[in-house]
C-alpha cells in the first residue's frame, strides 16, 4: 500500500509533459503581462510543445482574445501561488527543524530544475512515507496494547516524548487549579466535561493569560485529543482513589483489575483517535495535491482550447 | 516554528497577527450585540475566537462566561469567569459576570450574593444590573 512508489512510478511518465505545459503557460502569461519569461528549462518546454502540437505552434500570428488573456494570467498566477506555497513549505521546514536531516529531506523543494508538479509529487511521497510510518507506529502500539504490553510501553513513551500527554495532563490540571476551579473541576467527571465544553484555543488562551505560556502550544497541538487526555486524567485519578479505598477494604484485587481495564480502554480509544487523525491528514494531503493538479490541468486546457 | 516559540514565551496570537485594538473592540461589540439579541451560540463562537487571539483581555472572558451561561455550559462559564477574575479582580464588569456565573453554582451562591451587594451600590450599568439581580432574588437594595 505504499502510495509513494505508485506516485513515483506514475510520475516518471507523466510529469515531464506536465512540466512543459506549465512552462508554456508561464511563458504565455508572462508575454501577455509584458514581462520576461521566467528562468527555467526553456528548450525542454519548446521541444514538448513542438512535439505535442506541431500544427498550432507554427509561425502563425495568434491574436489573444480577452478570455485567453485571462486564462493565461490565471495560469501564471496559479503557478506563482504554487511556487510560493512550495517555497513556503520548504522555508518553514528549514526554519522549524534545527536538525539538518529535515531540511535535507525537503531540499528538493528549492531545486530550480524541478517543476511544480515534480516537487508536489515528491512532497506527497515524503509526507505519505511520514504518515505511513506514524500509522505503523500507532498500529504497533495498538498491537502491544492488545497483547498486554501497553501499560509499560505507553508509560515509557510518555516519559520519552517531550511534552506528551503526561505533560499536557499535568499542565491542564495546574491550569484548572490556577483558574480557581481546582477542587470542583478535578472531582467526578468535571475535567472531561470542561474539556468537552471549552474549545482548545480557549484553553490555550487561558494558559497564556494565567501564566502557563508553554502549555498553550501543547494544548493547540493536542486539539481533538484533549478530551481523551482529560478522560485519561480522570481515569488515573479515579484509579488512585480506588487504590486507596481498596487498601482499607478487603476487595483489593477486583478494584485494581477494574482500574487497569479502564486505563486500557482509554488508551485504546486514544490510539484509535490518533489513527483516525493520521488517516484524515493523509486524506487531506491527497485532496490538496489533487486539487492543485486539477486546477493546473484545467487552466492549461483552457489555454490550449483558446489557442485552437 | 517561530510562532510556537513566540507563544511559548508569553506572546499572544494578537501579537503574531499584529491585530489593531480597534478590531478587537469591534469584534467584542459584535459579540455583545449578538448576545444581547439572544444569539448566544453565535456570540459564543465569536468570543471563543476573540479570547484565543486576545487572551489577556478580561472583558472578553467576562462576556464569554455570559455566553457560555446562556448556552447551558455552566462549567465552561465558570472557567471563563474565573480566568477573567484572575486577570482583573477589581474590574466591575468582570466581577458582575463572575457573580452571575456563581449564582448558578450550588456552592457559590453566598459568594455571588456578597459580590452583587458590593456592586449594587455602584453607579452605571453594572450597579443597575447587580441591583436588578438582587431584586430578582428577593433582596432589597438600598439606593
Amino acid at each position: 500500500m505504499n502510495i509513494g512508489q505508485v506516485l513515483v512510478g506514475a510520475g516518471a511518465a507523466a510529469l515531464p509533459t506536465v512540466t512543459a505545459g506549465v512552462e508554456v503557460a508561464g511563458r504565455l502569461a508572462a508575454a501577455a503581462m509584458g514581462r520576461s519569461a521566467p528562468a527555467g528549462p526553456a528548450p525542454k518546454a519548446g521541444r514538448a510543445l513542438a512535439a505535442g502540437g506541431s500544427a498550432a505552434s507554427g509561425p502563425r500570428q495568434i491574436t489573444p482574445t480577452p478570455a485567453q488573456r485571462q486564462a493565461e494570467q490565471m495560469g501564471a498566477l496559479l503557478s506563482r501561488i504554487a511556487r510560493g506555497a512550495l517555497s513556503g513549505i520548504g522555508g518553514t521546514a528549514t526554519s522549524s527543524s534545527s536538525s539538518s536531516a529535515a531540511s535535507g529531506s525537503l531540499a528538493f523543494l528549492k531545486d530550480p530544475r524541478l517543476s511544480v508538479e515534480e516537487k508536489l509529487a515528491r512532497l506527497m511521497v515524503q509526507l505519505s512515507d511520514k504518515y505511513e510510518k506514524q500509522l505503523e507506529q500507532k498500529l504497533q502500539q495498538y498491537a502491544d496494547l492488545e497483547s498486554g504490553k501497553a501499560t509499560s510501553s505507553s508509560s515509557t513513551k510518555k516519559s520519552a516524548s517531550s511534552g506528551g500527554s503526561g505533560g499536557l495532563l499535568g499542565g491542564l490540571t495546574s491550569l484548572v487549579s490556577k483558574a480557581g476551579l481546582g477542587k470542583e473541576a478535578l472531582s467526578g467527571s468535571s475535567l472531561t466535561k470542561l474539556a468537552s465544553q471549552v474549545a482548545g484555543p480557549v484553553l490555550a488562551g487561558a494558559a497564556t493569560a494565567l501564566g502557563f505560556p508553554a502549555l498553550a502550544p501543547l494544548i493547540l497541538k493536542a486539539g481533538p485529543l484533549l478530551g481523551s487526555v482529560a478522560s485519561g486524567a480522570l481515569t488515573e485519578l479515579a484509579g488512585g482513589a480506588k487504590g486507596k479505598v481498596s487498601t482499607s477494604k478487603a476487595s483489593t484485587s477486583s478494584s485494581t483489575a477494574s482500574g487497569a481495564s479502564s486505563t486500557g480502554g482509554t488508551s485504546e480509544k486514544q490510539l484509535m483517535t490518533e489513527i483516525q487523525i493520521l488517516q484524515e491528514k493523509q486524506k487531506e494531503m491527497f485532496t490538496l495535491a489533487s486539487n492543485i493538479l486539477r486546477s493546473m490541468h484545467d487552466t492549461k486546457m483552457a489555454v490550449i482550447g483558446n489557442v485552437r | 516554528m517561530e510562532n510556537a516559540k513566540t507563544i511559548e514565551s508569553g506572546g499572544t496570537l494578537s501579537d503574531l497577527l499584529e491585530m489593531p485594538a480597534e478590531v478587537k473592540d469591534l469584534v467584542h461589540g459584535i459579540a455583545a450585540a449578538a448576545l444581547e439579541a439572544g444569539r448566544a451560540s453565535e456570540a459564543e463562537k465569536v468570543l471563543e475566537g476573540l479570547v484565543a487571539i486576545h487572551p489577556r483581555d478580561p472583558a472578553n472572558w467576562a462576556l464569554l462566561a455570559r455566553a457560555h451561561l446562556r448556552t447551558g455550559k455552566e462549567l465552561a462559564a465558570r472557567f471563563a469567569a474565573e480566568v477573567g477574575r484572575q486577570l482583573a479582580p477589581d474590574e466591575p464588569s468582570v466581577r458582575l459576570a463572575h457573580a452571575e456565573v456563581l449564582l448558578g453554582a450550588a456552592d457559590g451562591r453566598t459568594e455571588a450574593l456578597g459580590e452583587l451587594r458590593g456592586l449594587a451600590g455602584m453607579t452605571g450599568p453594572v450597579g443597575e444590573r447587580a441591583a436588578a439581580l438582587l431584586a430578582g432574588l428577593g433582596e432589597r437594595v438600598s439606593a
